[in-house]
């Protein structure tokens, strides 16, 4: 809509798939201009609609677990580089993510979400994060390692107002206008044997992996470290006086 | 009273107004063209001798640079 | 080559002086001067609407979207809230961007405040862009598939086939059949091509040769612009072929449309966007056309060489090394023409041309009109990919640019203005009065404090003369503007009267040439 040269791919994930909405796998619809709407929006509309039927309708089971997001952030990701692979050399690309999600906090996933933020931070992809219920720290880190933006939508139904207003505008212009400020991020790290958000823990020297309690063996990497026995007090040298 | 002229302000580098200078004492073009000399950059000349001006410096750029390329004919 | 009609030497002059350059108009300033009747008109159509809506600034673009579902006015101290502190300057250029192209216009909010309320046919039209609504502008719902169908490829040949048939033309190349008598008409009235005095054929001119390097959809767009403006004259109606024309940008390529329902200026309209080759119709009578790539987003050529993302855009074909060798890797006439421009060629084979940039090479180009921007923007445009695939920043030899660039300054070691010299002030006072109101009026070109000179440019030497006069007509009883514009004579049968009146009057002001006409009756003073 802004710029006639701007692509988009929509995604959608729950607890079991991730898949893409649009660009629908298979032929695109053929559709005739039934109203005065753009007809690319017309496509977009319509494809939507129709792939989100279908990945609701198939969905049975009852079983909920936490929702794939980080996988479906790293599936984004793909598509990304693909896009930057097989376009003409010379141009230039900026690329931006929002994602727009309900479900909670899930530490489970920590190790994938860092992985998929540092990624996007090493490609110049922006992550922009709108969560609509509970309050997302992980995402949150996300946010700030990329400089994209985090909000928390306090009321559901101006949902589409604070899309418009905050998340539409590109990275160079969101610098001109005046929109909500970086909130303080908790970058407290989990663990990586419970999964669970640690102040203070153990890290290993060789890889960085964070535990919360000692233990000789790294999982990571496997490095054996040595019990650290109590401290000798090394006596003073007598200084010889001449 | 003021002295009213029309004419051409013509704005260079030092370097080239010294050759108009030059171009114009040793009456190159056929008569002096200068009406006044302004400043290090600046000088105001008789508005007819424009054309043969340019081709005066033409000649000049021409003689000054040498081809990078010599034909292999 | 092109020659700049050098006649006269005060052709000449002027030609050295003022050198025209291709001007190309994008959508706003197009738009600005349309009458706002127009404007209205256009924005009952939402393709218009989302057409303009992409072409306004980055800002105006996140105001206009907020306020797009506001009903009521919105306090102008509001919408500057909107805008970073240090952008301010942005914000009132924005401000004055929508205002003139009459999206938004100034309401009073109940308070008594300023506000402003988005145009109500544009807001209605840019929501049914966006989300549905109102009605197609062609039928093509009740359209059956086509059993002759083109595809993408065949559209981008056709198209292609046809924009070169005017390019060739423009060229001079024989090799292409003539285009249209219309066509010309159009290209002499851009000033692209001109009528040579001596047989009268038509011959490319400084801005054709600009016109030649643009890229592709600038050429369109800046071509279609003209085509507009002559577009009244044939009798059609400029506000519908502008819909359409806006309408077509924004269709899907490989679709095909129908044509029932249009009138019949709107078919005239659609056989010449035919013979330019923006859109593809099998017969003249075909119920159907298909829009070709040219035709589609024509308004966004503006950002200067923004490349498409399409995984067919045209391929680079040329490599230029350090020694000033260019290889083109090309077979088309048109191309190796262009490349003849401002290269020497030296060999050509089936499928490459080999030419040399050389001095003589650029300096014809340049004297031809094209500006050493217009070289590099062309060269860059159709750079070969396995340039690019190197390093990105030095795609091009940056010896090569900068020589080209350094052989323009070369030719603008000059800088002339015509001007009027004023010297020898009798006081520093007036000096400075006339300096001041030299600046004021925008024409003071150059001054000097301490020699007590400068120098004005002519036409506020003219409009100084016309004020002088109209000053001692009034002030002196017996002092008239007769005959020409720039003299004043004197009624006073007394003339050395006279003589001290202008005396008197004439060290306060400007007069050059002063001649009493003594054999007449009355004295002169000429201006």
């Amino acid at each position: 809509m802004q710029k006639a040269q701007n692509k988009l791919a929509i995604m959608a994930c729950h607890s079991k798939i991730s898949k893409f909405v649009y660009p629908g796998p298979g032929k695109p619809l053929d559709i005739r201009q039934v109203d005065g709407q753009y007809e690319v929006f017309t496509l977009v509309e319509k494809t939507v609609k129709q792939n989100l039927m279908k990945i609701l309708t198939t969905e049975t089971s009852t079983v909920y677990t936490e929702s794939l997001l980080a996988g479906t952030i790293a599936m984004a990701l793909c598509y990304i580089a693909r896009i930057l692979r097989t376009k003409t050399p010379g141009l230039k690309i900026n690329s931006r993510i929002l994602t727009v999600t309900g479900s909670g906090d899930s530490a489970s996933q920590y190790m994938n979400y860092m992985n998929v933020f540092f990624t996007a931070q090493k490609q110049n992809v922006v992550i922009d994060v709108c969560a609509l219920d509970q309050h997302l720290s992980l995402l949150q880190q996300g946010c700030d390692i990329t400089n994209g933006l985090y909000l928390r939508i306090p009321q559901i139904q101006g949902l589409l107002q604070y899309l418009l207003w905050v998340f539409l505008p590109e990275p160079p212009v969101r610098q001109k206008l005046v929109l909500p400020p970086p909130v303080k991020v908790d970058y407290r790290a989990a663990c990586f044997c419970h999964r669970e958000l640690i102040d203070v823990g153990y890290v290993c020297s060789v890889c960085l992996s964070i535990f919360c309690k000692f233990s000789p063996i790294c999982t990571t990497c496997h490095t054996v470290f040595k019990i650290p026995g109590p401290l000798t007090v090394k006596s003073k040298k007598k200084k010889i006086k001449l | 009273m003021v002295n009213v002229m029309k004419g051409i302000l013509v704005k260079c580098d030092p370097a080239m107004k010294q050759f108009l200078l030059h171009l114009d004492e040793t009456l190159k073009l056929g008569r002096k063209f200068i009406i006044q000399d302004l400043d290090d950059s600046h000088l105001f000349i008789s508005s007819d001798i424009l054309e043969s001006l340019q081709t005066k410096i033409d000649d000049l750029m021409d003689q000054i640079s040498f081809p990078m390329n010599e034909k292999d004919k | 080559m092109a020659d700049n009609g050098i006649g006269t030497s005060h052709q000449a002059n002027t030609a050295l002086i003022q050198a025209s350059n291709l001007e190309c108009k994008n959508l706003y300033d197009y738009l600005r001067t349309r009458p706002s009747t127009l404007l209205d008109r256009l924005y009952n159509h939402p393709a218009i609407c989302l057409a303009v809506y992409r072409e306004l600034p980055e800002i105006a673009r996140q105001y206009v979207i907020r306020i797009l579902f506001v009903e009521q006015p919105v306090p102008q101290a509001v919408v500057a809230s909107w805008c970073h502190q240090s952008y301010s300057k942005e914000h009132t250029h924005v401000c004055q961007v929508l205002s003139d192209l009459f999206v938004w216009h100034e309401a009073p909010i109940p308070g008594g405040l300023p506000g402003w309320i988005l145009n109500s046919t544009f807001k209605r039209n840019l929501k049914t862009a966006l989300l549905g609504g109102g009605k197609p502008w062609s039928m093509s719902s009740a359209l059956e598939a086509d059993n002759k169908a083109r595809d993408v490829s065949f559209l981008d040949g056709y198209s292609a086939e046809r924009w070169e048939c005017v390019l060739h033309y423009m060229v001079g190349s024989q090799q292409q059949e003539g285009i249209s008598a219309d066509a010309v008409r159009i290209l002499l009235h851009a000033g692209l091509m001109k009528r040579d005095e001596d047989d009268g054929s038509p011959v490319i001119t400084r801005q054709g040769f600009q016109f030649l390097l643009l890229d592709r959809q600038a050429q369109v767009w800046h071509f279609l612009l003209q085509y507009l403006d002559t577009v009244e004259q044939r009798g059609l109606d400029l506000g519908e072929c502008l819909t359409f024309l806006f309408q077509l940008s924004f269709s899907t390529l490989g679709k095909d449309y129908s044509t029932e329902g249009m009138s019949q200026g709107l078919l005239i309209f659609l056989q010449h966007l035919r013979e330019f080759g923006l859109v593809y119709q099998r017969k003249r009578k075909a119920g159907r056309f298909y829009p070709t790539r040219l035709a589609l987003n024509i308004t966004c050529s503006q950002n200067k060489g923004v490349p498409v993302l399409e995984e067919d855009a045209p391929k680079g074909y040329i490599i230029v090394e350090t020694n000033y060798r260019v290889y083109a890797y090309t077979d088309s006439n048109l191309q190796v023409a262009l490349l003849g421009l401002f290269t020497e060629l030296l060999y050509r084979f089936p499928n490459v041309v080999v030419g040399i940039i050389t001095r003589e090479s650029v300096r014809q180009a340049l004297r031809g009109g094209i500006t050493s921007e217009q070289i590099i923007g062309y060269l860059k445009q159709h750079i070969h990919s396995q340039m690019l695939s190197g390093d990105n920043k030095n795609a091009l030899p940056p010896t090569v640019l900068d020589q080209i660039k350094l052989w323009e300054l070369e030719r603008n070691r000059l800088i002339y203005s015509e001007g009027v010299l004023y010297s020898q002030f009798l006081s520093q006072a007036d000096f400075n009065a006339l300096k001041q109101y030299a600046q004021q009026t925008g024409c003071l070109i150059w001054s000097n404090k301490e020699k007590r000179t400068m120098v004005v440019n002519k036409t506020g030497h003219d409009d100084r003369k016309k004020l002088e006069i109209e000053e001692c007509v009034k002030i002196y009883p017996n002092i008239y503007n007769r005959n020409l514009p720039n003299e004043i004579w004197c009624d006073d049968a007394d003339h050395e009267h006279c003589i001290e009146a202008f005396q008197r009057f004439c060290p306060r002001h400007f007069i050059i040439d002063m001649m009493f006409v003594k054999s007449t009756t009355w004295p002169v003073c000429q201006f």
